[in-house]
């Protein structure tokens, strides 16, 4: 609903007074039989919320600009209590809505996240000065949480709990790290344990909302950080209870991550023990195997294959646990649909947690192993196959990049995009999947890479790639919203989604230029990504989609009903595409879509 | 006439609207037979078959033939049964017999029988237990005008007191056996509650099973409880264990004490040593309370108050718990055992428009998210049945309409099987199943047929489906009725009498029968001289009963009562 309509219907002029819209509201309700008029009653709420909104904004307005006063916070000589005064500015703003850039999200985090500035812990009082945008989203942003409490008055005098925060931050996500991070070595271990208590017990002492926050901030960062957060899961996640949330309609996806990695830490512990009946099968399947390695004796096929089954239901991210050789060897040769191509390597591990990351919108590297691929059974070909496999890789090329574009071509330009396509038609192959399922698996790879590449390099490249993940969106909703937010979520096409040929040609267009300049390389670590959309953009969503504005923001949650997420990601991308805002607002909300 | 009933787990209370002269008016609790304001929600069977409620029934629940039920509103909604003498009780008939009492102690107070009534359940009660309160109510003669959510009775009573606007307030509502969490915000005479939260597991009772639980060891070694039944075990250690947990309230420690066949067990137990045993439920206060917040998207900070409702709130372990959630001290300016009862009886008078009362008007959420079962193909191509796909949200305003669309999973299905789930599980088999109805559809490939499904849910709480096939236009309409209720509804007459043919005892004798239950109690609680002197006057009071002599009947009930206060007050050791 506008704010124009939301004035008819409660009957009043635009004012920004709280009382005359509640007023106008009350009036309107009293002189109604809700029950017989549900939906005028959905109307009323949903014109007293915007206007309220509206209201709130304007009283934000005036603050906002005084931030704008260039002059402002230029008077450190009239603030001598700035030095004395301990009790922090710096915590406060903490636990404020971040600035509007790419890298911070007000509903997720509101603590030291990608975008929190850099305090340091000795100088960190004097950098702490809340910069004028980041009120400035605050006051525009609807969806901003309000700017919350600061902490307690903590009694710790050797180090403050945030401090504490800061440094469990930087143990779990230490900076310039491009490659998965190595898991916590002994000393490292030790020290996040002990920060982690030490947050952990000021949760405890602070009031709900800064425990609340402290839960969310810890879920993000933990999942954020996995596999290298593991040793601190366990305790975390007792003392907010994230496995009661398991299951639940509501399950924040970070919780559901780490949830799913505890089940699978407790399943590994299980089955480490000897008294566990697949104990043989796990170490079977674990032992490191060379070239000409055969399967162990005494281990039953029954056991082998039900513990693979289970562990790649179940528990996806402990098969890098197993030796890829080794399951080459038991899995078996007919290639039943288990497997269905992704999870028959080594490699599974990096797309399970791309799948399961996906949905709180982190964003790993897939393609950690490139470099050193991972063996594969040998199978002897004859010429005559190994014409028809070459065949088949060269069509897959030409799907994605268009005739020009040769295998050789794709060698020259980005072996190792090339050293994919082939790496995946060697696992095609042996796991039996068809033609079909190879061609869109490394189209989806290819895909990704653009996207990946996109939000790296920001520009016109993202509103490019974004514009055709809009199209591919629109195209996956024809088959049902549960497909497009499957794209949203896990960039893997459903086979059953059909790309329009103009769009086809448009992403080939798009690929073959992006593989001209060499663009396509493997996709780099991006950190936690969130952004926070302005009114304008949301008020622009919310008349396209015709959603009211609760469901808007559930669906910029990540939560709601796929119909609403889908419908929501996709007029974003269009609207923030249209949109005249600063060029790097845009560019913030582009890369979170 | 129309009364406000609050039914708790341990107490029940009625309340009416009474308007007076000057325009104004105000909710006035009913005094029960024994001139108390609260009535335990206790129901014995005498030998004779006499049924008690009240403070007479709640002596009897430790001894030997007690015949006592106690906290049934926990099983409220289930198929569990209570033998008391010999004879069955459900959840609903037990609650029946409490709203019995209550109507006649308006009937004694006013001369008119009431008919009609408005009851309160815990926000956080399902479907199907709103129901069963709702045929409880019916059971015993009353037409249930309206259930209401117990934080939203208390935030009525509370806002009513000054009237002023409140910005957003949280009501904490932790009672004998439930808790609720519900904020609540009022102006311009809207009462509008915004979120509401809770856990119907949850109350006094567990911090009593707790207590009882920690203490059973060294309290008995010798195991003198296990040859007693788990029944009778369980009632004595219970009404030890609030004996105790009320005394803790004051002091720092206390005994624990219990007599069995003959012998007095007894232990120390302290302070800390009951907040040690009750951490484990003072952590379950916070999910829902997160909860509500969340949904509501309200900061604690910004909350004008905190609210506490609900006899658990006295215990010192639970406040503290409470200014540590919310960094400040809660309000405890409404009586937390009145306000449910208040706001019940201040709904009932809006209703029926009585004198005296401006217009309010209460909006109020579902707590709960209603949708249907669903099947989905997962990522590995093969289908996930039963999954719950929510149609209207929890914490929602209510009325509300919303629709959801679904469409065929394979080919050539004929018909779509439409399941009602009410919860918060992504699995319906965590969800209260509510419904279901089948609609026909012609054959086509999977995915072409669609379904739009409609859920309309009234202020009142009813949930209406409306099914339609947007291909060949059929429309198909259900009204949420449970098999439950319908076969419930069938036999409701013959239930009503049964419960009527009960022999009930006089409710004017009902003070000289919880005297003698106290007494008979204390009978079996105290040993030696002591035990012998309480028989004697014990019999001295029955034979003044027998005598019908009302004069000595008052002396010898007084003498009694003097006797068993004392005992009490300074238990001998």
């Amino acid at each position: 609903m506008t704010p124009t309509q939301a004035w008819k219907v409660l009957g009043i002029a635009k004012t920004p007074e709280v009382a005359a819209i509640r007023r106008a509201y009350a009036d309107r309700l009293k002189a109604m039989d809700v029950d017989k008029d549900v939906a005028g009653y959905a109307r009323l709420r949903e014109a007293r919320d915007a206007a309220l909104r509206w209201a709130r904004m304007q009283a934000a307005k005036p603050a906002a600009e005084e931030e704008f006063d260039p002059f402002a916070g230029v008077t450190p000589l009239e603030e001598p209590e700035a030095s004395t005064e301990p009790d922090p500015e710096p915590s406060s703003w903490l636990y404020a809505a971040p600035e509007a850039k790419g890298e911070s999200d007000p509903s997720l985090t509101t603590r030291l996240g990608g975008a929190a500035p850099k305090l340091d812990v000795v100088s960190g009082f004097s950098a702490a000065q809340a910069p004028a945008d980041q009120a400035i989203a605050v006051a525009r942003d609807p969806f901003a949480r309000p700017v919350l409490l600061g902490l307690e008055a903590t009694s710790d005098a050797v180090m403050p709990a945030w401090a504490h925060e800061q440094a469990l931050y930087r143990l779990l996500l230490p900076e310039a790290q491009d490659d998965e991070l190595p898991p916590l070595e002994g000393w490292e271990e030790a020290m996040a344990l002990g920060h982690l208590k030490a947050v952990l017990r000021h949760a405890e002492t602070v009031s709900v909302t800064g425990f609340d926050e402290i839960d969310n901030w810890l879920a993000r960062i933990l999942a954020d950080a996995w596999p290298r957060s593991a040793p601190l899961l366990e305790p975390a996640a007792a003392l907010f209870g994230w496995e009661s949330e398991r299951g639940q309609v509501s399950e924040r996806p970070a919780v559901a991550f780490l949830n799913a990695r505890l089940r699978g830490l407790r399943f590994r512990e299980k089955v480490e023990d000897p008294k566990h009946p697949l104990h043989k099968a796990w170490k079977e399947l674990t032992t490191p195997a060379q070239q000409g390695s055969r399967k162990g004796w005494f281990v039953k096929r029954a056991e082998v294959d039900q513990l693979l089954e289970g562990v790649r239901r179940n528990f996806p991210e402990l098969e890098h646990h197993f030796d890829p050789w080794r399951v080459a060897l038991w899995e078996k040769p007919s290639g039943s649909d288990v497997g269905q191509g992704w999870f028959s390597n080594g490699r599974l591990i990096a797309f399970a947690v791309i799948l399961l990351i996906q949905v709180a919108r982190f964003a790993f590297s897939d393609n950690d192993r490139q470099s050193a691929p991972p063996p594969v059974p040998p199978i002897e070909l004859s010429s005559a196959e190994t014409a028809r496999e070459q065949e088949i890789i060269n069509r897959a090329v030409t799907t994605v990049f268009g005739p020009e574009i040769t295998f050789d071509g794709l060698q020259s330009l980005q072996p190792d995009l090339a050293a994919l396509f082939s790496a995946n038609r060697t696992i095609a192959r042996s796991d039996g999947s068809s033609d079909e399922v190879y061609v869109a698996k490394v189209h989806d790879l290819v895909r990704e890479r653009m996207y990946m590449t996109a939000l790296v390099q920001k520009g016109q490249l993202l509103s490019d790639v974004q514009r055709i993940r809009a199209d591919i969106l629109r195209a996956a909703r024809k088959s049902g919203a549960a497909q497009c937010m499957a794209y949203v979520r896990t960039r893997r096409l459903a086979p059953e989604v059909s790309i329009p040929v103009a769009l086809q040609l448009r992403e080939r267009d798009l690929a073959t230029r992006m593989l001209d300049a060499r663009q396509l390389g493997p996709p780099q670590r991006i950190a936690p990504g969130t952004a926070s959309v302005p009114g304008p953009l949301v008020e622009k969503v919310m008349t396209a989609t015709g959603l009211p504005d609760k469901r808007v923001s559930q669906a910029m949650g990540n939560k709601g009903s796929d119909a609403d997420q889908c419908a929501v990601t996709i007029t974003l991308i269009d609207a923030t595409l249209a949109w005249k805002g600063s060029a790097k607002e845009r560019e913030a909300i582009l890369s979170v879509l | 006439m129309l009364i406000g009933i609050d039914l708790g787990t341990t107490n029940s209370a009625v309340a009416l609207w009474q308007a007076d002269d000057n325009g104004g008016g105000q909710a006035q609790l009913v005094p029960n037979a024994l001139g108390a304001l609260l009535t335990p929600s206790a129901v014995s069977v005498l030998p004779d078959g006499t049924t008690l409620v009240g403070a007479a029934a709640l002596e009897r629940v430790g001894l030997k033939d007690g015949a006592t039920a106690t906290s049934f509103k926990r099983f409220m909604g289930t198929d569990r049964k209570v033998k008391l003498g010999k004879k069955e009780f459900s959840a609903e008939d037990l609650s029946a017999l409490v709203l019995m009492a209550l109507r006649d102690d308006v009937t004694a107070l006013t001369g008119t029988r009431p008919t009609e009534a408005v009851i309160t359940v815990p926000a956080y009660f399902n479907d199907r237990q709103r129901k069963a309160t709702r045929r409880a109510g019916e059971l015993a003669g009353l037409t249930v005008r309206r259930l209401i959510n117990e934080p939203t009775a208390a935030a009525l009573a509370f806002g009513l007191q000054d009237k002023e606007e409140r910005e957003p307030f949280l009501v904490f509502d932790l009672g004998g056996g439930t808790f609720d969490v519900s904020i609540v915000e009022m102006f311009e005479g809207i009462v509008e509650v915004r979120a509401s939260a809770g856990d119907n597991r949850l109350g006094g009772d567990d911090f009593n099973t707790a207590l009882a639980t920690a203490v059973r060891g060294r309290l008995d070694p010798d195991g003198l409880l296990g040859k007693l039944g788990d029944q009778r075990a369980q009632a004595l250690l219970l009404q030890a264990a609030e004996k105790a947990k009320r005394a803790l309230s004051e002091a720092q420690e206390t005994e624990f004490a219990l007599t069995v066949e003959d012998r007095r067990l007894s232990t120390t137990v302290t302070t800390s040593e009951f907040e040690a045993q009750a951490e484990g439920l003072i952590k379950r206060l916070r999910d829902p309370v997160v909860r509500a917040l969340r949904d509501s998207q309200i900061d604690a900070a910004s909350l004008s108050e905190v609210v506490l409702v609900g006899g658990a709130t006295r215990m010192p372990v639970v406040r503290k718990a409470i200014t540590r959630l919310f960094g400040r001290f809660p309000n405890s300016s409404v009586h937390p055992d009145h306000a449910v009862a208040l706001g019940a009886a201040i709904q009932g008078g809006l209703i029926a428009r009585d004198g005296g009362l401006e217009e309010i008007r209460i909006t109020d959420v579902c707590p709960f998210t209603l949708g249907i079962e669903t099947a989905e193909h997962s990522a590995r191509g093969t289908v996930q049945q039963g999954l719950f796909s929510p149609i209207i949200e929890r914490n929602t305003p209510v009325p509300v309409s919303r629709s959801g669309l679904y469409s065929t999973i394979s080919d050539n299905q004929k018909q779509i099987e439409v399941k009602i789930y009410q919860g918060e599980a992504r699995e319906v088999s965590g969800n209260v199943h509510l419904g279901q109805l089948k609609v026909p559809v012609p054959p086509r490939p999977a995915g072409e047929v669609s379904i739009d499904v409609r859920f309309s849910y009234d202020s009142s709480g009813l949930l209406e489906v409306d099914v339609e096939v947007p291909l060949t236009g059929a429309k198909h309409n259900l009204v949420i009725i449970d098999e439950e209720d319908r076969r419930a509804a069938n036999d409701l007459e013959s239930r009503r009498k049964a419960l009527a043919a009960l022999k009930h005892h006089p409710r004017e004798e009902a003070g000289n029968q919880a005297l003698l239950a106290r007494a008979e109690r204390c009978y079996e609680e105290f040993l030696g001289d002591i035990r012998a002197h309480v028989g004697d006057r014990t019999r001295m009071f029955v034979a003044a009963l027998d005598s019908q002599d009302p004069r000595r009947i008052a002396d010898a009930a007084a003498g009694l009562t003097e006797l068993l206060d004392m005992l009490e007050a300074n238990p001998p050791l």
